[in-house]
């Protein structure tokens, strides 16, 4: 009886324990990166980051080609994502440009061209990309 | 005037004629206890052999048959989870004999699964129970699906799980769910994704009673029937040594790839006992017929820890704690899918076994239900330019006080009083990311919901049993207040969001009155005629009342609340008919019809009062009291005798309802069917039994018709016919191992239900599963 008793505690312990470690697959962290490349004015851009808010920078400058520009944090699934650029070269096949959402490395977003163009704007290129830590 | 006066009394004489021959009979009483446990059975069958004639034990454990003649017979009671017991008895004179009956807790007779009696014999309105044991043994993964199986029962399928019961058209809060007869958990998402049923997890019930009508009023509002959700409970064990029992399922379904886990562990004394659960689900998505996939997969757990304990003779107390979790439960049939789900129930009861003289039992009560939903639109088609993200706490809190007497012999009285509070609190976030202008993410707060209501109630129910007839009556007042913060009224202007108003809400007073009447009569051995009828009110849910701009209805409108609905009054009557005979079989009709008053149904205002909140739908609809709904159908069923090797069932069922006056636009319609009550259906089974009842398997057949008795003011669909094979059958290995397995829609049918919601952003209804075959291994210590 006693044996019962400890294989039945045991199990007890287990499935629970089991449970809640499942339960906590969604509290997973990923890596967010956002990344531009293959620009060689400034730049402008909007993104979400690791608090859900907005940050805006009106001018950015690539210094590293190789790497382009990235910023990275950290969020569970479902996290929103968000990478807006405004720029001012006319990029061509040969620019290498490049605007990707990254979630643990691989792109989740990417592009390699504008989706709309103003020439009367100072950064008459933009792209916009948008989505959320896959579950 | 004195002739008539002899007529009457002569008349009088006649109609009581058959009570005086009774009354010449001898009746049979006594209880029926379980050996180990000692606790008293209810729901236990007592049959009187050869005469057939029988009755089911009460919740105290009691059991009267009357009318016997003299002669000698065999007892026999049989109960699932427990071995038949047979006793001789001799009747010799007219008087009443005593006899009490203790049952050892064993395998269940699979026979009482598979011949199923869908109508119980001592209740004048139509009682359905389903037990544990029915669960275990099919491939059951929530309440609401498993319960499509009673007779005129439905329910709505918006995903894979968490289905919204549905009983002879009666829907919602029309129905009174409860959690052991009076808990009351208010589901979060106001497109009900999580009916008050979901939050219960399908394996920690031991039964589910299902009365049909408004006719069992001391448990809550109860207007178009009623729903009591039976947990397994601790039980104390005999003597004060520390004992252990423990009971595990394992179950898998194909073309979900699901898998289900179970254990459970009762342990304890005679002083200290608890009930230890742990439950998990983890399906995918399935196929329907036509070999598309469905996105419908879920993950849900649950824990719970109930404890017992006597600190003195006759005093008993328990409290019970469950965490229930959802995780990416998704939803094709709505906007949203269900991220995470926590639900946290707790309960206490402090019970006293014959305090005072004439009074049976006394309980105090106390329940706190509190619902963590979050739900958005992340994996949905409009994820791409807008992100919703709602979430919604819902609390439900109450206390009260529970009397039974029995003041005098075959008299019962239950009184009960209360207060109840329910609290719904509900917020959306919308981040909007194709905003071109400016590399800003516009992000908007809107408030769903924000409303209270509170209800002091106080509710007595009587029963009365005369030799061969029961009568039964209950009456019931509800003081209903309810309030909300302002209601701000949202809306999309050039598709771009604006608060059209703000709306002061006024506190709302409601006092209803419920009542009930039935009277049962067995004519005889083989023919019991039962009447009912009542009057069952129900206030406006704070859905009705207070939501803002949600499109939360069966047809694509927003849907704005009404802070000045009226109460729902139903007023049915029941008559059932049952024949038993052991050559035979048992035969049951039931024929009902309601007339509903105040019903709440919507209708659209006009787009310069409001505009919609969504894209896509077509205007607004409010809540609002509309002209009478009438419902009237039938239920048949069939039953074959119980003692041959060869049998089977055959149930037929039907619900019409109708609006009296409905409205499509602007045009009034009259006599619009009532939208989303389900078509007549047909089932039939056919089993044999192998091996001394220790195999059984069952063929299964189902017939639904097709429903085009549809509403034209909610824009509904006809539905197509359809037909299906199951196949399942149950092996007891040995009295620690039951397996059951079996096949079902055999046919890889496609088809849907008429309540199955249309899938978002297509034409098309939701289909149900194709082909699956299933497992389940039950394992007991």
């Amino acid at each position: 009886m006693k044996k019962i008793r400890l294989i039945v505690a045991i199990i007890t312990i287990a499935i629970a324990g089991l449970g809640f470690i499942s339960c906590e697959k969604n509290n997973d962290f990923h890596v967010v990166t956002y990344v531009v490349k293959g620009l060689t004015s400034d730049f402008q851009v909007g993104y979400l980051d690791e608090n859900a808010m907005t940050v805006k920078i009106d001018s950015l400058k690539i210094t590293d080609k190789a790497k382009g520009w990235t910023y990275s944090w950290k969020g569970k699934p479902g996290a929103l994502t968000y990478l807006y650029v405004r720029y001012k070269d006319d990029v061509d096949m040969m620019s290498k440009f490049y605007v990707a959402i990254l979630v643990d490395g691989m792109a989740i977003e990417q592009t390699y061209n504008c989706d709309m163009a103003d020439t009367t704007r100072e950064y008459p290129y933009q792209v916009v990309r948008q989505g959320y830590i896959p579950f | 005037m004195k002739p008539k006066l002899l007529k009457t009394q002569a008349i009088l004489l006649l109609l009581m004629f058959p009570f005086l021959l009774v009354a010449q009979k001898a009746k049979i009483t006594g209880k029926i206890t379980d050996l180990e446990t000692g606790l008293t059975l209810y729901g236990a069958n007592v049959l009187l052999l050869p005469l057939q004639k029988g009755n089911s034990s009460a919740e105290d454990g009691s059991y009267l048959i009357e009318n016997v003649d003299k002669g000698d017979y065999t007892m026999q009671v049989s109960f699932v989870g427990y071995k038949k017991v047979t006793k001789k008895i001799s009747i010799k004179e007219a008087k009443s004999y005593e006899v009490n009956f203790t049952m050892v807790a064993t395998n269940f007779e699979l026979s009482e699964v598979i011949l199923k009696d869908w109508s119980q014999k001592s209740t004048p309105y139509v009682k359905a129970e389903l037990k544990k044991i029915e669960i275990e043994i099919l491939p059951t993964r929530d309440i609401g699906d498993f319960l499509r199986q009673v007779p005129n029962v439905s329910a709505i399928r918006k995903g894979g799980t968490q289905l919204d019961p549905v009983i002879r058209g009666y829907k919602y809060d029309q129905l009174n769910v409860r959690v052991d007869g009076f808990m009351r958990i208010e589901g979060g998402c106001p497109n009900r994704m999580d009916p008050n049923i979901a939050h219960i997890e399908v394996d920690d019930i031991d039964r589910i009673e299902v009365i049909k009508g408004p006719y069992v009023l001391r448990y809550g509002p109860n207007m178009g029937g009623f729903l009591n959700l039976v947990t397994t409970k601790p039980t104390p064990f005999t003597g004060k040594k520390f004992q252990i029992s423990a009971r595990a399922i394992k179950g898998y379904e194909s073309n979900w790839n699901g898998t289900k886990d179970r254990l459970n562990i009762k342990a304890g004394n005679d002083r200290l006992y608890f009930n230890l659960s742990a439950n998990s689900q983890d399906y995918g998505n399935y196929k329907d017929g036509n070999d598309n996939l469905v996105f419908s997969a879920f993950r849900k757990y649950s824990f719970t820890t109930e404890v017992g304990f006597i600190p003195i003779k006759n005093h008993e107390f328990t409290y019970s704690f469950v965490s229930s979790q959802g995780r990416n439960v998704y939803f094709p049939a709505l906007p949203m899918n269900e991220r995470l789900d926590n639900t946290k129930l707790m309960s206490a009861v402090y019970s006293i076994q014959n305090p005072i003289k004439n009074v049976s039992l006394f309980r105090l009560m106390a329940f706190n239900s509190d619902v963590h939903h979050v739900m958005d639109t992340k994996e949905k088609p409009s994820s791409d330019s807008m992100i919703g993200e709602s979430t919604i706490d819902a609390v439900v809190r109450g206390i009260n006080a529970n009397f039974s007497l029995n003041p005098g012999k075959d008299n019962k009285i239950y009184f009960i009083t209360g207060i109840e509070n329910t609290q719904k609190q509900g917020v959306r976030i919308k981040t909007m990311y194709m905003e071109p202008a400016e590399p800003i993410v516009p992000v908007k707060k809107e408030f769903l919901i924000d409303g209270t209501v509170t209800n002091i109630y106080a509710a007595l129910e009587y029963e009365k049993k005369i030799e061969s007839l029961t009568l039964t009556g209950s009456a019931r007042f509800d003081h209903n207040i309810a309030n909300s913060g302002p209601i701000y009224v949202y809306g999309l202007k050039a598709g771009k969001p604006i608060i059209q108003d703000t709306v002061i809400v006024n506190k709302a007073v409601l006092n209803n009155i419920s009542a009930s009447f039935g009277i049962n009569k067995y004519l005889n051995e083989n023919w019991t005629i039962g009447m009912a009828i009542g009057r069952g009110v129900r206030s406006p849910n704070l859905l009705e009342r207070y939501i803002t701009m949600l499109p939360v209805g069966y047809d694509k409108y927003d849907y704005f609340g009404n802070p000045d609905l009226k109460a729902e009054a139903n007023h049915q009557a029941d008559l059932t008919i049952k024949y038993d005979n052991d050559k035979i079989g048992r035969f049951t009709v039931n024929g009902f019809a309601s007339y509903v008053l105040n019903y709440i149904a919507a209708k659209e205002i006009p787009p310069s009062q409001y505009l919609p909140n969504t894209k896509g739908v077509y205007g607004v609809k409010q809540f609002y009291n509309a002209d009478p709904v009438i419902f009237r159908g039938f239920e048949f069923t069939y039953l074959s005798p119980d003692n041959l090797n060869l049998g089977g069932s055959f149930t037929m069922a039907y619900t019409r309802a109708t609006m009296t006056k409905a409205y499509n636009k602007t045009d009034i319609v009259e006599n619009d069917p009532l939208y989303e009550v389900p078509p007549m259906e047909l089932k039939a089974n056919v089993y044999y039994r192998f091996l001394n009842s220790k195999l059984i398997p069952r063929l299964s057949f189902r017939y639904v018709f097709e429903q085009n008795y549809v509403s034209a003011s909610y824009m509904e669909n006809a539905t197509p016919s359809f037909y299906l094979f199951d196949f399942a059958s149950a092996f007891i290995y040995n009295e620690h191992i039951t397996i059951s397995a079996g096949i079902n829609n055999i046919l890889n049918t496609a088809y849907y239900e008429h309540l199955n919601r249309r899938i978002i952003g297509e034409s098309f209804d939701l289909y149900e599963p194709g082909r699956v075959f299933f497992i389940n291994i039950i394992g007991k210590i």
